[in-house]
């Protein structure tokens, strides 16, 4: 009878709204063959893609396609379920070439097909696993959508809420039906070419012989990583070249996927905390974040006025952290030896400090759910306005040395252009996005924590290029002291020494139901989504990597540069390999 | 005993000279080795070697052991003939460059009234050089970077010449001593003075040549992961590593008695100022490397074509004129 719940729910294109509840904004229910359709008409109206979440429930699989709006502050969540005896969704990479990833990675994790995907292949598992997949749930541990999802829960929308109407309206437009071709052979399947097209290669692993030289014999075909100095860390770009010109370039993932969300499912609610600083080990408060904010808007926990507070300084502090440490990295890049030992100087302190707080130097786990570990200890504020004061002071000098100079003008001036309409249809976020022009930041338009008492602005340059990217950095730093003084202040008002409400133990149960939360990191858009089944472990664990959806868009972008130009791409986009491979 | 009087006097003294400078130059890699990471140290508020020795000054004795004593490896699928010929060929012409230098009154190998010719003749020998490892690796960066370095080379020996021949026209001959001893003593009797652009556009084409940063898109680290010698381990990388410091050694010293008068200076004039200065030269070289990022490489090239050999052109015709006219 539930089941037949769900999809009445599809067929009368039923909208739900429950962003107090989840986060999630609003929910629309539709039937598969529409997602298409449904695609088409988010981008025209305006809607970024954020990620393509899987949910495997008694029902089948869910699929739930995340939108969000860069004005009008909204979330969109398209939500539609495959049964799982014909586990397949149309592909929505023609419309959102961001989604390629996002299915491939879910063809990965489930038994799913994805028809007409244009590129089938295994992104984040290796190659001879593809009869495996991780996040596939037993017959027995399968739990229905609406032990998740309770149908009281549900608030129908009225048809004058405006994100409602607006999802509505976008499929009352179009109500042909498709059937759905679902033909399990369609996974693997390698682009029709004629034979001798196909790189000749005897050794060489699945990536390289089947990557597929455009159309002539005299051009390179390079494997850029996963060992060069340049991918930092172990991302591997499988490039044709025609001379030093990048004539395609295609990111091969994978290298350090260490399956978190798999990781998820297996452990406690608590147990998992440590997970989230290994996730993006350069901003790992930023996770720490995330997904206390996820717990806590599942378990409806209440985090004290200081602990909120301390948070934000922290996540300030690692923002900082994070940045030199970019800045630095993407000068090496360039070519410029010297910044990073600059940037470490600052970037040493920052860490030196965190570590008194939080006890690791990098891969913090310091939040958990209700507040923090600790309270700071008696010096802090003090210490820490002397290092912010001292970076203040230092940031000058780097413009002077480094920002200035001609040669690295002529780097990264009118290279990699990144304009907005790219970053929605591939979900760029972060300074990439920042940097095309639009200020979209998640600290500003959906605050979360005490970030909308306090005072700073969002640097949004438009030159579309790597040095817009690069300027957005540079200023984000002077506005994350300004967060820092700020908060300080407050600190000092809020010195009731309180931190936590109540330490949730170890049984720690939060009820059934899911979560979604977005922070903004050093990279751009943070989302954990969280569902539970009201066990003592998450039901379902999905990480939105803002790293993953950045790097998507290199392949588009890098056509057509130079090798030197593609790799200063690379490093404009800030990766965190980890990151983008969970 | 031998009977050295036996010895024809010129063949002794090549002799005696080239053993000298095999010396000079060994001992100058570690020297500059050592420089070059203390520089960088300084530069980057961090001490630089600090271990081996009081202030680290056996650091690059510890590195040159290491270097002989690691194995050599070639790449399987290497065209091993090349690739071994690669290193030493790149090495080998180095002597012949320090010959005709002039380091003091009468501190010379050979003397030669095309000392100048002989020096740019054989520094091409780098070219063939770089272009055989990056083939003969077998491997992509490898050939990228030979192919960087061939364009690069190429490139910029025309402005090289250029401004060379500038000073030769006002000098009348292609004698390093002579050249020397047309300069006085002070700075404004140099001919950098009479040149400077000459000057600034040797020096920099100096830097291009032998591959330093800014210019060193062939082995373009964070590009290339090391271009050219990514293959070469142990002693091939010493060879080219030697070579490519005694190369900067060659061209600061040529730059010192093209435009900076050479072992002349105020006082006393003697080697000392010819090192002083050749040494100045080198400091500036290795500032340079510990503080720009790296040129792209069509903007290498580019510079080049549309900047530095138009000036030197306009350079020479200038001073072909004032010395016709004077």
């Amino acid at each position: 009878m539930r089941e037949d719940l769900i999809f009445s729910y599809e067929r009368e294109n039923r909208a739900v709204v429950d962003d107090h509840v989840s986060g999630q904004g609003c929910s629309v229910y539709m039937d598969r063959t529409r997602l298409a359709d449904a695609a088409a008409m988010m981008l025209e109206a305006g809607y970024a893609l954020d990620d393509i979440t899987l949910l495997d429930v008694s029902e089948g699989i869910q699929g739930q396609y995340r939108f969000t709006h860069w004005d009008k502050q909204d979330r969109v969540t398209i939500r539609t379920i495959a049964p799982h005896d014909e586990a397949c969704f149309p592909s929505i990479a023609g419309v959102y070439p961001g989604a390629d990833w996002h299915e491939r990675e879910n063809m990965d994790f489930y038994p799913v097909n994805y028809e007409d995907h244009p590129n089938p292949t295994p992104l984040l598992l290796p190659d001879d696993m593809a009869e495996e997949h991780p996040l596939e749930k037993r017959e027995k541990d399968r739990v229905s959508y609406f032990d998740i999802v309770p149908g009281q829960k549900f608030i129908e929308c009225d048809s004058d809420h405006m994100l409602c109407s607006c999802a509505l309206n976008l499929h009352s437009a179009k109500k042909d039906e498709f059937p759905l071709r679902c033909i399990p052979e369609l996974r693997f399947k390698q682009p029709d070419m004629p034979a001798n097209m196909r790189l000749e290669v005897e050794d060489g692993d699945f990536y390289s012989k089947h990557f597929e030289t455009t159309y002539s014999d005299d051009r390179l075909v390079l494997n850029m990583g996963p060992q060069h100095p340049s991918t930092h860390g172990v991302l591997r770009v499988v490039l044709e070249l025609d001379g030093e010109y990048v004539i395609r370039a295609e990111p091969v993932l994978g290298y350090i996927h260490r399956m978190h969300e798999k990781m998820g499912e297996v452990k406690t609610f608590h147990q998992y905390l440590p997970n989230m600083g290994r996730v993006d080990y350069l901003h790992a408060l930023a996770w720490n974040h995330a997904y206390c904010l996820a717990v806590e808007k599942l378990a409806d926990i209440e985090v004290p006025r200081r602990a909120e507070l301390i948070r934000v300084i922290t996540n300030e502090l690692n923002r900082l952290s994070s940045h030199l440490l970019w800045w630095g990295a993407y000068l090496l890049d360039l070519g410029a030896f010297t910044p990073i030992m600059y940037a470490f100087e600052d970037r040493e302190r920052i860490m030196d400090l965190l570590q008194v707080i939080t006890g690791s130097r990098l891969t913090y786990c310091y939040f958990v759910f209700g507040g923090v570990t600790c309270d700071v200890p008696g010096d802090f504020a003090e210490r820490t306005r002397s290092i912010v004061h001292t970076l203040r002071d230092r940031l000058p000098m780097f413009t002077a040395l480094v920002t200035e100079n001609l040669i690295l003008r002529k780097r990264v001036e009118d290279i990699g252009v990144i304009d907005p309409s790219m970053c929605r249809r591939y979900g760029a976020t972060g300074p990439v996005l920042r940097g095309a022009g639009v200020a979209y930041d998640v600290r500003m338009n959906s605050p979360y924590s005490v970030y909308d008492e306090l005072d700073f602005e969002i640097p949004v340059y438009d030159g579309h290029d790597a040095m817009s990217r690069y300027m957005v950095r540079m200023d984000e730093m002077a506005e994350s002291i300004k967060i820092i003084e700020q908060a300080l202040d407050l600190l000092d008002g809020a010195d009731d020494g309180h931190i936590i409400k109540k330490a949730p133990n170890a049984g720690f149960t939060p009820p059934s139901g899911e979560a979604y939360a977005a922070v903004e990191g050093a990279r751009g858009k943070i989302g954990v989504y969280v569902a539970s089944d009201g066990g003592k472990k998450p039901y379902r664990v999905k990480l939105r990597a803002p790293g993953f959806s950045n790097l998507s868009l290199f392949a588009e972008c890098a056509q057509g540069t130079l090798l030197a130009d593609a790799v200063s791409i690379l490093g404009s986009l800030d990766l965190v390999i980890p990151e983008i491979d969970r | 005993m031998m009977n050295f009087a036996a010895i024809p006097e010129p063949a002794l003294r090549l002799v005696l000279c080239i053993v000298a400078l095999a010396v000079f130059i060994g001992l100058n890699g570690l020297l500059l080795v050592y420089m070059e990471r203390k520089i960088a140290g300084h530069i980057q508020r961090r001490p630089g070697p600090f271990e081996v020795g009081p202030h680290g000054v056996l650091t690059p004795v510890a590195d040159a052991l290491k270097l002989v004593g690691k194995q050599l490896v070639a790449p399987e699928g290497a065209d091993k003939w090349l690739f071994w010929t690669a290193p030493i060929l790149s090495f080998m012409p180095i002597f012949v460059l320090f010959l005709p230098i002039e380091f003091g009154p009468n501190l010379f190998g050979v003397e030669t009234n095309l000392g100048l010719l002989l020096i740019l003749a054989f520094a091409g020998f780098n070219v063939l050089a770089l272009c055989l490892a990056g083939w003969g690796s077998n491997n992509k960066w490898g050939l990228l970077g030979a192919a960087r370095a061939v364009s690069q080379s190429v490139a910029y020996e025309i402005p090289l010449l250029l401004t060379v021949l500038a000073v030769a026209f006002m000098t009348g001959t292609l004698d390093l001593g002579e050249i020397t001893a047309m300069q006085g003593a002070w700075p404004w009797q140099w001919n950098v003075v009479t040149q400077p652009l000459a000057f600034v556009i040797f020096f920099t084409c100096a830097v291009a040549e032998t591959n330093r940063a800014p210019f060193d898109v062939p082995e373009a680290e964070s590009e290339l992961t090391a271009g050219f010698h990514t293959e070469y381990s142990g002693m091939g990388f010493g060879l080219f590593f030697l070579a490519e410091y005694a190369e900067m050694i060659v061209v600061c010293s040529v730059a010192t008695i093209l435009f900076l008068g050479g072992w002349k200076g105020p006082f006393i004039s003697g080697p000392w100022w010819f090192l002083v200065k050749m040494y100045a030269l080198l400091t500036i070289m290795m500032w340079f490397r510990w503080t720009y990022p790296r040129v792209r490489f069509d903007q290498v090239l580019n510079i080049c074509w549309k900047w530095f050999i138009p000036l030197a052109l306009a350079n020479l015709l200038l001073t072909a004129v004032l010395v016709k006219v004077f």
